[in-house]
């Protein structure tokens, strides 16, 4: 009798194995409800003043919480705040912070809490790639003031239109004081379960209020895109989130989906000219020439050629009609200015090989030597805060509709700099007009007093790309039309 | 004076003309009283629509600038949108009481529609962050409201009074040309070919599909009275005719009968003398079957129906025929056509009788034309067991015995040589009718003697109208009511073997005889005439009148009319052939 349970026993086991093993692993997955998505790296901290890349930002969002989000109708709505006051003429923010609104650790979230997560970005030796946002509009002294547990004022220098959606920047989350990447501890509809240098595991976070349909979400590290293309085609993720423009020919598009996901996000080309005085502006003049010619030549459905430095619809009208100066052509005959190498670092999620070698082959025609490299992840970031490159074929994305949301990287105080150049003018310029209430004139001064600084070509627009997010059939990705980037924690199974 | 139709066509047009003018002025009404109230409603709920979008439209454009403390953007916006003439304020407030933007241009006078929206912190909105209020003034609306409804009255009236003039021009041209041919009609004293054909609307240019049809309708209509016309007067004339030959018929056969009865007594007339008188009254009784044969023949031809084979008195269908064949042959004076019909009283058969004729008909010309110049054709009905025998002798040439037996075949025809005759036909369809009657056809002939052909025909029952004797007890007093007093001498003839038992006496008036019966209390037996002349009664009135039918007997030459057979039969009253007066068995009970 005893024998014949245990075969029983034992037979039941092995059909289990045998029918899971039949099916395949994203069914698997879906009957857990969970998804596995491929970035091309893992943050060693969630902190979100160390984040520098969108992908990383999109990870913090999924366990984070701001005070107000932007939602898929892009309006600016309550998430950790429940209300909020508007005082002083604009220049004070009373939030008040929503009842029981806790850590996924249990903890209560307090005032208290909101203004260190803000005060990390505010702190001289913070790495942030978003603290100048805030600094630049926040009073000097006394910034934040603590009224009670659940509600505190934020001070403004002048009353700032786009300030709200300065804080639905994902970098301006809720976050307890933890700088271990496991111990990250936020207050959004995911939590951090599992999380080291191979994968980070999101579960559902039961003290989040609002309404979330994924239980679980998985990120695993894929650096490259051949890589990322196998694990799709290995069923190993069902979802990618950097992958190059140029391998998008080789998704699987019978079990897969290639979203073109609207941004605002830009991809440029960004001087040092810190390290060499050969750029000086008739050669930047010549170059920008050459290289809008490569990416003229290089364009992909997800790059889009542009000639401004923003795309349309964050300035005034006045800034996109603007002449190109033309290019004095004397300076082809000038080759010995380029008698050394220069040195062009290229992001290679955006820039694929074939831009790599149109470049490399309208340089050697022009007869300038240059030593061009595609970097992945975490040598791309290496290179922007060593700043060791001449010329840096950079992404950028912009937070919110708004000048103010794409400047940081471009001042001399930044943590994390695109390109190197003289931008004191640029942002004295700037201060002097953001305290402009009306919002019209002052986005017609930024126009003006950007498109004197754009001249000057320390950056050379190049595209407007679209995210190109992957992602299974049967998955349910929202719209980001108006979001300009996906929340992930959104995604659910059809 | 106006002709009557005039007036009814001119009271027409104006009816129609009347009736679109009273429903043009209704719906006038109806747009004064019913339009403007639905108008106003449907605007005005249109309008709470439009207001309330245009409040959500503008509480969203502003919920940005709002939440994120853009105040000047959103006065802006106020003062942008209340430009806007129908908005009367705007106000907005938020949740801490705060006014954002407060705008009026709100007169006393206004009438208003007050909607306001909420705009929310949240997406599940319930934290509310301000109140949108915007106040719309409806005056201008009710003004636009007001002058629409006078245009569309305008409108509509005006719209009605030229559909009233076009009704009244279409009118008058159609009534116009109608009016003009009734005219002409009215005219018209006699409807002719020509009138008819001077019918037409072609009075102007434009055809009107529906006058001309009236008028071609009309002219159908006349046409089929002409037709009819001339029918009456056809008809008119002929049953005059028939009247008049009826009547010369009946007025002739009296005295003819008792001129016949006295020629058979009068045996001390010298032969030739008595040859010549029967030919005469012979002559005379063949023209009076033959007017009444030509009634018979119209009323067959008329009626146009198959006949139904009813019992029917052969002996005066043969004695009919008899007299056209010698009116027929009249002129071949040499041959004599006699008939015997002493033993033909009460004989009935259900026969075709025109068929009947048609046969005897076919055999006597048979028979005339097998004689060469001289002879003579009898014939003779007799009853032969359940058959009525008519017989048709004749002293011709006779039929070779190779050819009788043939004769009754289809195209066999014997002794037609001189004439253009000989079909073989006659015997052929004389032997089909026979038998469908029920009934056969013999042929016996002797060469250079004779041929003689008998028809059995089976006897029916017979109807209960026919007296088929007279009943006469002893002692009976027998009374003849007669305008013709030929009958009066027939009866008394009749009764004379009878005189010393049987008393007769005879009236001409029906007066006379009922002054005389209400005074007579002897039984007696009534032999009266159906037509008395010139007299308010007829005979059969006065019968019905005196309640004697039971001891009545209608004696008349109508006795196959169908109302005075029905009259007959509903009081049981018997009737006696007129010309059958001579033949009547009379039997005397108790008698000697």
């Amino acid at each position: 009798m005893t024998k014949v349970l245990l075969f029983l026993i034992f037979y039941s086991l092995i059909s289990n194995i045998s029918n899971a093993t039949n099916l395949p692993a994203w069914k698997l997955r879906k009957d857990k409800n969970m998804i596995k998505v491929a970035v091309n790296s893992i943050p060693k901290s969630f902190d979100s003043s160390k984040l520098i890349f969108a992908e990383h930002f999109l990870m913090l969002q999924c366990m984070c919480q701001t005070l107000v989000r932007v939602n898929e109708s892009g309006r600016i709505v309550s998430d950790a705040a429940e209300k909020w006051e508007i005082l002083d003429d604009g220049k004070k923010i009373r939030f008040i912070l929503k009842n029981n609104l806790k850590f996924s650790d249990n903890s209560k979230i307090t005032s208290e809490d909101v203004i260190n997560s803000f005060n990390k970005h505010l702190l001289p030796e913070s790495s942030t790639a978003v603290g100048g946002y805030l600094n630049r509009i926040l009073v000097e002294k006394d910034r934040f003031k603590v009224i009670d547990e659940k509600s505190f004022e934020i001070s403004l220098k002048f009353p700032y239109p786009p300030f709200f959606h300065l804080l639905a920047m994902p970098g301006f989350c809720i976050q307890k004081n933890k700088n271990s990447i496991s111990e990250f501890i936020g207050s959004g509809p995911l939590k951090i379960q599992l999380a080291d240098n191979s994968h980070v595991l999101l579960i559902k976070n039961t003290n989040y209020t609002g309404e979330i349909k994924i239980k679980e979400i998985e990120f695993i590290p894929v650096p490259s895109s051949e890589l990322m293309i196998e694990k799709l085609l290995n069923d190993e993720v069902d979802l990618t989130l950097g992958l190059s423009t140029s391998d998008i020919s080789k998704v699987p598009t019978k079990d897969y989906t290639v979203l073109a996901s609207e941004s605002l996000a830009t991809a440029h080309f960004y001087f040092n000219t810190e390290r060499s005085d050969v750029f000086n502006q008739s050669n930047r003049d010549f170059l920008k020439v050459l290289f809008q010619k490569v990416a003229e030549t290089s364009q992909t459905p997800f790059l889009k050629p542009i000639k401004t430095i923003f795309p349309l619809g964050v300035l005034a009208g006045e800034y996109y009609n603007k002449t190109i100066s033309s290019v004095d052509t004397n300076i082809l005959n000038n080759k010995h200015a380029f008698a050394k190498p220069i040195e062009i670092k290229l992001l290679a999620s955006v820039y694929d090989d074939n831009f790599k070698n149109n470049l490399s082959e309208i340089l050697k025609k022009n007869g300038i030597l240059a030593n061009i490299s595609r970097l992945v992840h975490p040598d791309f970031v290496t290179a922007i805060i060593s700043g060791e490159y001449d010329i840096l074929g950079g992404r950028y994305f912009l937070n919110y509709p708004d000048p103010d949301s794409a400047l940081d990287p471009w001042d001399e105080k930044s943590k994390v700099r695109l390109g190197r150049f003289n931008s004191k003018s640029l942002f004295n310029s700037l201060d002097e007009v953001r305290g402009i209430s009306n919002n019209t004139i002052r986005l017609s001064k930024y126009a003006q007093i950007i498109s004197v600084f754009e001249n000057k070509n320390y950056i050379i627009p190049m595209y407007q790309l679209k995210l190109p997010i992957v992602h299974r059939n049967v998955l349910n990705v929202p719209k980001t039309t108006f979001r300009y980037e996906t929340e992930l924690w959104k995604i659910f199974w059809n | 004076m106006k002709h009557p139709r005039n007036k009814l066509i001119f009271s027409l047009q104006k009816v129609i003309l009347l009736t679109s003018i009273i429903v043009g002025l209704i719906l006038a009404i109806l747009a004064v009283i019913i339009f403007p109230p639905q108008i106003t409603n449907l605007v005005s709920n249109q309008y709470k629509q439009f207001a309330k979008s245009q409040t959500l439209q503008f509480s969203s454009n502003i919920s940005q600038d709002l939440l994120t403390g853009s105040y000047a953007e959103v006065n802006r916006k106020c003062e942008e949108i209340f430009q806007d003439a129908s908005i009367a304020l705007i106000k907005i407030i938020t949740s801490d009481e705060k006014q954002i933007c407060d705008l009026s241009k709100m007169n006393k006078s206004d009438n208003l529609l007050q909607t306001s929206e909420s705009i929310f912190f949240d997406e599940n909105k319930t934290n509310k962050a301000a109140t949108v209020q915007i106040t719309f003034s409806l005056t201008s609306l009710n003004t636009l409201i007001s002058s629409t409804t006078k245009w569309l009255f305008s409108g509509v009236l005006i719209l009605t009074f030229i559909l009233i003039f076009l009704n009244y021009l279409i009118l008058t041209f159609i009534f116009n040309g109608l009016r003009k041919q009734l005219n002409l009609i009215s005219k018209v004293e006699f409807i002719t070919t020509d009138t008819i054909d001077k019918m037409s609307f072609n009075t102007t240019a434009i055809e009107i599909a529906e006058a001309e049809s009236v008028i071609d309708q009309f002219k159908k209509f006349a046409e089929k009275i002409l037709e009819q016309q001339t029918a009456l007067s056809k008809q008119k004339i002929s049953i005059a005719t028939e009247e008049l030959s009826k009547q010369v018929a009946h007025d002739i056969r009296s005295p003819l009968s008792a001129l016949n009865m006295i020629l058979n007594q009068a045996t001390h007339l010298p032969e030739p003398q008595r040859i010549l008188t029967r030919n005469a009254i012979q002559r005379i009784n063949d023209i009076a079957n033959n007017l009444l044969n030509k009634e018979k023949q119209n009323k067959i031809s008329t009626d146009g129906q198959a006949p139904v084979l009813n019992p029917e008195l052969i002996s005066p269908i043969i004695s009919m025929i008899l007299s056209e064949k010698r009116t027929q042959y009249r002129e071949k004076s040499e041959i004599s056509i006699e008939e015997n019909l002493t033993s033909a009283y009460g004989l009935f058969s259900k026969i075709d009788p025109t068929e009947l004729k048609r046969v005897i008909s076919n055999l006597i010309n048979n028979s005339v034309e097998s004689i060469c110049h001289k002879g003579r054709i009898v014939v003779r009905i007799s009853l032969d067991g359940n058959n009525i025998a008519i017989e048709i002798q004749d002293d011709g040439k006779g039929i070779p015995k190779s050819i009788i037996d043939k004769i009754g075949e289809k195209g066999v025809s014997f002794g037609k040589e001189n004439t253009n005759a000989g079909t073989g036909l006659g015997v052929f369809h004389a032997i089909q009718t026979i038998q469908s009657f029920g009934g056969k056809l013999l042929i016996k002939s002797k060469e250079n003697e004779g041929t003689t052909i008998t028809i059995f025909i089976p006897i029916c029952e017979t109807p209960s109208w026919f007296c088929e004797k007279i009943n006469l007890d002893s002692e009976t007093l027998f009374v003849c009511l007669d305008d013709d007093i030929s009958i009066h001498q027939i009866w008394q003839q009749r009764l004379a073997p009878f005189k010393n038992y049987i008393e007769f006496k005879s009236f001409t008036s029906a007066t006379a005889f009922t002054d005389w019966y209400y005074n007579s209390g002897k039984k007696s037996l009534f032999a009266i005439d159906f037509e008395l002349l010139n007299q308010d009664k007829t005979g059969l009135d006065v019968i019905e009148d005196l309640g004697i039918q039971t001891n009545s007997i209608l004696v008349t030459s109508r006795y196959n009319e169908e109302i005075i057979l029905n009259r007959c039969d509903k009081i049981k009253l018997k009737i006696i052939p007129k010309s059958m007066a001579e033949y009547v068995p009379i039997c005397i009970a108790n008698s000697i």
